[in-house]
């Protein structure tokens, strides 16, 4: 039960801060291409303008996001994932797959092993007869 | 917005505690020396991370005397148990499935 591969520097730190990961994760729901504008994602995050500016700041200088500008009567501004932003984002899942089964599980799951006995059952069941 | 991530959770260090703990069978404990090694933590930084779950009331742990060695060994509490599952449940809502 070693952990082999999870070093605590693997959790990409820009992303596990609460606030970034809260913006990167509502970029990653939407389909690949697409932006949002700061205000509606300001819904999303509960974050304060200030507040999601700096953090906004930081996921760009490391080119997780982009932030346009875009037209109209009132300058807006709107934000998306990059690639490399989706890259980082996937590898902080992935890195997170890897705790231990008990911290995923949920405990009322049937273990493994039950899994397998079901899979005994059905086969006597689909069996001769 | 989803629930907060518990910060007592969320810093690396004591995530990696508590969901090595968490993977043990119900009532089970580890020993320091043997999460230390598990994690490669050093022992001054895994006293602190663990003193702090500890007065969150999130482990337990126990000294028992061997002669003149000392041992001490961890266990997740019930709330401990309870906390990690809020909290994955929250990194669930907010990616999507883990």
């Amino acid at each position: 039960m070693a952990w082999p591969t999870m070093s605590t520097g693997a959790l990409d730190p820009l992303i596990h801060d609460p606030e970034r990961l809260r913006i990167v994760a509502t970029l990653a729901a939407l389909p690949d291409g697409d932006a949002l504008s700061a205000t509606r994602l300001q819904d999303t995050t509960g974050l304060t303008p200030g507040g999601q500016i700096t953090r906004l700041r930081k996921l760009d200088r490391a080119g997780y996001v982009r932030t346009e500008k875009a037209g109209g009567d009132r300058a807006q501004i709107t934000v998306a994932l990059t690639c490399d932003g989706r890259a980082a984002r996937d590898r902080y899942t992935s890195v997170l797959r890897q705790l231990p089964r008990g911290a995923r599980d949920d405990h009322q799951a049937p273990a493994p092993d039950v899994r397998v006995g079901d899979a005994d059952r059905d086969a006597a069941a689909a069996g001769p007869g | 917005m989803t629930d907060e991530l518990d910060p007592l959770i969320h810093v690396p260090t004591r995530l990696k505690i508590v969901a090595t703990l968490a993977a043990l069978p119900d009532g089970d404990s580890l020993s320091f020396t043997r999460l230390q090694d598990m994690l490669g933590l050093t022992p001054g930084n895994l006293i602190i991370q663990l003193r702090k779950l500890e007065e969150a009331g999130y482990l337990s742990s126990e000294k028992t005397r061997n002669g003149s060695a000392q041992k001490t060994t961890v266990a997740l509490t019930r709330q401990g148990r309870k906390a990690l599952d809020a909290y994955t449940q929250a990194l669930r809502d907010l990616l999507g499935g883990l």
